[in-house]
């Protein structure tokens, strides 16, 4: 089970770009799925490529999207969960 | 003669739809039929993606910000193969980056061609200008050195004969090669050491190009780009070269290119340029339908100084439907036109063995030329083609003339572009590269 202290990686053969309108684009090349986020998702994807933990990840949502605790931290569980299972990130610690 | 306002309603919203700035009526006519369809969004959007626009329509219709639950599913395709298209480009510029290091660390000069340059440059977003391969211009006496550098970031070449190699140096203007990123998930780069064969009749300055050449940042590495006046006479040339089959977005990029440089643009210079490059008519005809279809702002005196007695209506009317046609229909549809109104049985013979070649169901059906099953194949081949073509022949009965006339439109068109076409000696000499198709010279 995934918890706010780990960190995830991005998954070495994941190409990422983002579009205008802070949205991202996914692509998982050997798997080839795609997968686009919207705007929280870019503002997920961002914090962990930086290699913030999932903790600090929901502190930037709830600043940037004027969200409370509870909800940013499920929001960032359940998305890198998500990215977990279609092998587009990688749990580290 | 068509123009704009003449064309069907489908074509009017591909036009519309594909400009980086739609005028108040192109945004008018987006919402109108978005919020009230009068026209099968379904094919729009399926001639969008056949004309390498889809992203360019997309792109409009979110800034636009209006939906309707009846063209939903078919703006949810348009926005598939925006994003798809946008992760593509994204992986072209990542290696186009990788290679320009690469090349410069080695004091290679490089002028970025043709897609990324326009992406970079012209479009200014790498989302919306679908691209398939990086082409990058480089001095042929740096082509070994350029060779070794895209050997080890992992480039195969596409032709691996020593002697096929220069016969290539020799008499032609391109080699690919690829690297594999993933099973099934190739980047192609095409290095360029001249913008045309060298037995083509074309007087193209190498040394002004360079000359010329303007530098460009992409991300964190600068190389050259065609200046503007070279890279619309360039996109006007290589649209020609490929018969101007290359889908809407061609014209697009001539369009934009004239848009986004604007009072930049030195229109003398164009003119001048196209002259010594003796590439009058084909720069008219381009600019001429930019103008005509997209409303590019290009002077009057300038198209009446490159225009000749052979680019008249006929012409451009032929050219404009080669450039807005239906490409899945484009293929075949003059062999069916001929099966019908053919002059002689061998005429149609021709045809038919050509339709139910081994080759062709081989190729639509994945099975071997060589293997028995083939057989299996004609029935549904057979099926395949009347369900393809059925609109057609329908039209074709009913209208009949009309077709036929197109037809004469299109053999007018071949004559035209004649000076593109690839001799048998030459095709001999370089072996395994078939004639330019409407997405290059294709190797077996």
């Amino acid at each position: 089970m995934i918890t706010l202290e780990q960190r995830a990686r991005t998954h070495p053969d994941v190409v990422d770009t983002e579009l205008e309108g802070r949205e991202t684009v996914l692509l998982h090349l050997h798997t080839k799925l795609y997968y686009s986020l919207n705007a929280t998702g870019t503002c997920i994807w961002q914090g962990v490529k930086e290699g913030l933990t999932l903790q600090l990840i929901s502190q930037r949502l709830q600043k940037q999207f004027v969200v409370d605790a509870g909800p940013a931290d499920h929001s960032v569980l359940a998305l890198v969960d998500e990215l977990c299972e279609q092998q587009l990130v990688q749990i580290v610690d | 003669m068509i123009v704009y306002e003449s064309l069907p309603r489908e074509r009017q919203l591909l036009v519309a739809g594909s400009k980086l700035q739609p005028t108040s009526a192109d945004w008018n006519l987006l919402e109108q039929e978005i919020r009230r369809p009068s026209v099968n969004w379904d094919r729009v959007v399926t001639r969008a993606f056949e004309h390498d626009i889809a992203p360019l329509m997309h792109n409009s219709i979110r800034r636009l910000g209006v939906s309707s639950l009846q063209v939903e599913p078919a703006l949810s395709r348009l926005k598939a193969g925006y994003h798809a298209n946008a992760i593509r480009n994204a992986i072209v510029l990542q290696e186009l980056r990788r290679i320009l290091h690469a090349f410069r660390e080695c004091g290679i000069t490089v002028i970025v061609l043709k897609g990324a340059a326009l992406a970079q440059t012209v479009y200014q977003n790498w989302a919306v200008r679908p691209m398939s391969d990086v082409d990058v211009f480089i001095r042929k006496e740096e082509f070994t050195k350029a060779e070794d550098l895209l050997g080890k970031l992992g480039y195969l070449p596409d032709i691996r004969l020593p002697e096929l190699k220069e016969r290539h140096l020799a008499h032609y203007y391109e080699i690919g090669f690829t690297k594999q990123l993933a099973s099934s998930f190739n980047v192609s780069c095409e290095i360029h050491w001249r913008l045309e064969r060298p037995s083509r009749s074309f007087q193209i300055d190498l040394h002004g190009l360079w000359q010329r050449a303007v530098p460009v940042a992409f991300g964190d590495v600068d190389a050259l780009v065609l200046c503007p006046e070279d890279l619309l006479l360039h996109l006007c040339l290589h649209t020609c070269k490929h018969r101007l089959a290359g889908g809407f977005r061609a014209l697009c990029d001539v369009s934009e290119t004239i848009r986004h440089f604007g009072q930049q643009l030195n229109w003398d210079a164009v003119l001048i340029r196209a002259t010594q490059w003796q590439i009058n008519a084909f720069v008219y005809v381009l600019l001429r339908l930019s103008q005509q279809l997209s409303g590019a702002s290009v002077p009057e005196r300038i198209l009446n100084a490159l225009a000749s007695k052979e680019c008249d209506e006929e012409l451009l009317d032929a050219a404009t439907e080669r450039v807005l046609e239906d490409r899945r229909h484009a293929l075949h549809f003059a062999e069916f036109l001929q099966l019908r109104h053919g002059q002689s049985f061998g005429h149609k013979l021709v045809v038919l063995r050509k339709a139910f070649s081994r080759g062709a169901i081989a190729n639509r059906y994945s099975v071997s030329p060589t293997s028995r099953k083939i057989y299996r194949y004609y029935p549904r081949r057979l099926k395949d083609l009347m369900s393809d073509y059925l609109p057609e022949v329908w039209q074709s009965v009913r209208y009949g003339g009309q077709l036929l006339r197109e037809a004469n439109g299109r053999a007018r068109l071949a004559a035209w572009l004649a000076p593109f076409d690839t001799g048998a000696s030459e095709a001999g000499l370089l072996l395994d590269v078939a004639p330019d198709g409407p997405h290059g010279g294709t190797r077996k």
